[in-house]
């Protein structure tokens, strides 16, 4: 067990390095200088020069690469081109509300999710069932933004229970976090509906029938815990998909953000800021992932048999 | 290992067609005790009324969806192809006189804050939502089922070192490194097209990795390889052949998904922007004038979603008629 914890820490360790040489890669290759877009197009040569050697950039990559990497190690990401600020300050400030959001999000789509499965199970085939299933066909083939937009219009702009845009306290994440929930919880939805439409047919529950337990404990208690926790295997792909679209989500709603900090970053070529980002969410991707997979060790026995190899 | 008898015992069932097999159980289990399926008792009472199975009418259903997404997919073509002939107006003409009117006879989707026709800019902005799902699905689909059907047939240190690799590109959640791809290479509907496919690669070398993997053990693999045919010929003519349903479904599916990211990308300003706005950089615009032109934003929105929901259910269609068994029920 010991053994099998800390392999799964050097492996997500080496994915991070990797990825952290990954994102530095493709964000150095920038076609268009940083410096001389800082500098302003009438700047001279020399003044250009001199703000290129100051931001670091004048050095060859690999040199650039090394003190990069010692920077992350240390827990620096570099300064901001434009602010100066260390990159590790501005993002910290900007992360409470980015978890706050994806958190409550995430939540609000393992719920969602869960109990339409459910629903949907139990009207199997009747129109409960299939008007979950068209929606949520349209759910999923909707852009995020867009059903932010018409939660925007329904309940901002039509019914005016809700702000729009703001920071400051509860109502204004409404929103944001019933959209990303809601988009989020779609394929939670089919992940429990097939789920548990399978484990209904498993030799497990004919042992309990013929054990004389209830119908209704079968299915409340071993089925639906047994949907639940494939469900678990979900929670890294849900993870990366609600930072993936907290980008969105706060570009959209005016949030603050590490999402709404990037996209501005990118506007400004701030590249230290884009990469701290980028590197940041894909850090938290990798640790959800290997939570995951260690508590469904615990969870699951089954799986601490099965060598890792070949079945991954 | 199960015994084999154990996994023909548990695989037999699913020989029979699923519909049988499925309204079978339902009817023995209700038979045994009076509250078989523990659903609410409307619900319950409704299943043994009905006794149809339920997939009969999802059958149906989709029998009539598959033909409408079908023409759908078809009208959006003609859009990305003629849009001349299609669109009452030229998406630059600014109808000064009619800035923000409401959908009606003259503007069927209204106008923008320019005076613009909706539905003209809805129409012209079809091309780039199409070149985008399919390029980036070509491309990425042809690198992705390379990449995996190699790791998966060769195994050993190559597969190891593909898989590595396709984990720290994973790594990455998908939307940032498209944002970081476009940010990089400029605004251009190539390298839209490319960091949409860049993102999407790992996903079909995974998937068909795990297919490569079943093929290879199978007895004609080593058969042909003793006949002597090359690993590559091998590769084109054996294990691809066997994945071609796999790969058909999951590029159908894909061409949904890169239509989204790329809407995504334009809508936080990293798409194309000349005189024909692509249909996520409609929807950034009409955000601003959410609160009064509630038509800026639903019909270009509209069209993503009906464009996407189409090829979705052209790729679950396919996939249950070519490949049942994964189906989802």
């Amino acid at each position: 067990m010991l053994r099998r914890i800390v392999e799964r820490f050097l492996v997500s360790l080496g994915v991070i390095i990797g990825a952290v040489t990954l994102i530095f890669l493709v964000l150095n290759w920038l076609p268009g200088d940083a410096a001389t877009l800082i500098a302003g197009e009438d700047a001279s040569p020399e003044t250009v020069h001199h703000l290129r050697v100051k931001l670091g950039t004048d050095r060859p990559l690999s040199d650039q690469y090394r003190s990069y990497l010692n920077g992350v190690i240390h827990g620096d990401l570099g300064t901001s081109y434009v602010t100066r600020e260390p990159v590790v300050r501005r993002l910290a400030a900007q992360l409470p509300s980015t978890l706050m959001l994806t958190f409550s999000a995430c939540s609000v789509a393992i719920t969602l999710g869960v109990a339409l499965g459910v629903l949907s199970v139990l009207y199997r085939g009747r129109w409960l069932d299939q008007g979950i299933q068209a929606l949520s066909l349209f759910v999923h083939s909707m852009p995020s933004f867009w059903l932010g937009m018409l939660m925007i219009l329904l309940f901002s702009v039509r019914l005016g229970w809700l702000p729009v845009i703001g920071n400051g306290g509860l109502l204004p994440l409404v929103l944001p976090v019933a959209t990303l929930g809601i988009w989020l919880s779609v394929p939670l939805q089919r992940l429990v509906r097939d789920g548990m439409l399978e484990g209904l047919h498993e030799p497990y529950v004919t042992t309990l029938r013929a054990k004389g337990l209830g119908e209704r404990r079968i299915f409340y208690v071993h089925v639906l815990r047994n949907a639940v926790t494939s469900t678990i295997t979900m929670l890294g792909v849900l993870v990366g998909e609600s930072l993936s679209n907290a980008v969105i989500m706060e570009t959209l709603f005016a949030r603050q953000g590490i999402g709404r900090t990037t996209v501005e970053a990118i506007g400004q070529k701030d590249v230290p800021v884009v990469q701290g980002a980028i590197l940041i969410s894909s850090v938290a991707y990798v640790l959800v992932n290997l939570l995951v997979d260690l508590s469904y060790t615990l969870i699951d026995p089954r799986t601490r048999l099965v060598v890792s190899k070949g079945t991954r | 290992m199960k015994p084999a008898v154990d996994q023909l015992v548990s695989a037999s069932p699913r020989a029979l067609p699923d519909m049988m097999f499925e309204a079978s159980v339902l009817e023995e289990s209700s038979s045994r005790s009076p509250s078989s399926i523990p659903e609410s008792p409307r619900a319950r009472r409704r299943l043994r009324e009905q006794r149809i199975p339920s997939r009969m009418s999802q059958v149906r259903l989709l029998d009539v969806l598959v033909p409408v997404s079908l023409s759908l997919l078809l009208f959006v073509a003609l859009c990305a192809a003629f849009p001349a002939a299609i669109a009452p107006h030229l998406p630059t003409d600014m109808h000064t006189d009619a800035i923000l009117s409401e959908p009606g006879r003259t503007y069927w989707f209204g106008t923008d804050q320019f005076g613009r026709d909706v539905f003209s800019l809805v129409v012209y902005g079809a091309r780039q939502s199409v070149l985008i799902g399919i390029f980036s699905v070509l491309i990425s689909c042809t690198i992705g089922v390379s990449i995996g059907l190699t790791a998966g047939y060769a195994g050993g240190w190559l597969d190891m070192a593909l898989m590595r690799f396709i984990d720290i590109w994973m790594a990455i959640p998908n939307i940032l490194l498209a944002i970081a791809l476009s940010t990089v290479l400029g605004p251009s509907l190539v390298n839209t097209i490319f960091a949409i496919s860049v993102t999407a690669i790992p996903k079909y070398a995974r998937i068909l990795r795990g297919q490569a993997l079943l093929v290879r053990s199978r007895p004609f693999i080593e058969a042909s390889r003793a006949a002597g045919a090359s690993h590559f010929s091998i590769l084109r003519r054996h294990v691809l052949p066997h994945c071609s349903v796999q790969i058909m479904v999951l590029a159908t599916l894909g061409v949904g998904s890169s239509i989204l990211i790329g809407s995504g990308l334009s809508f936080l300003g990293l798409g194309v922007n000349d005189e024909r706005p692509d249909w996520g950089f409609l929807l950034t615009q009409g955000r601003s004038y959410l609160s009064v032109a509630w038509w800026t934003v639903t019909f270009p929105g509209l069209a993503i979603t009906s464009l996407v929901v189409s090829v979705n259910l052209l790729g679950d269609a396919l996939r249950r008629r070519l490949d049942p068994r994964s189906a989802p029920r």
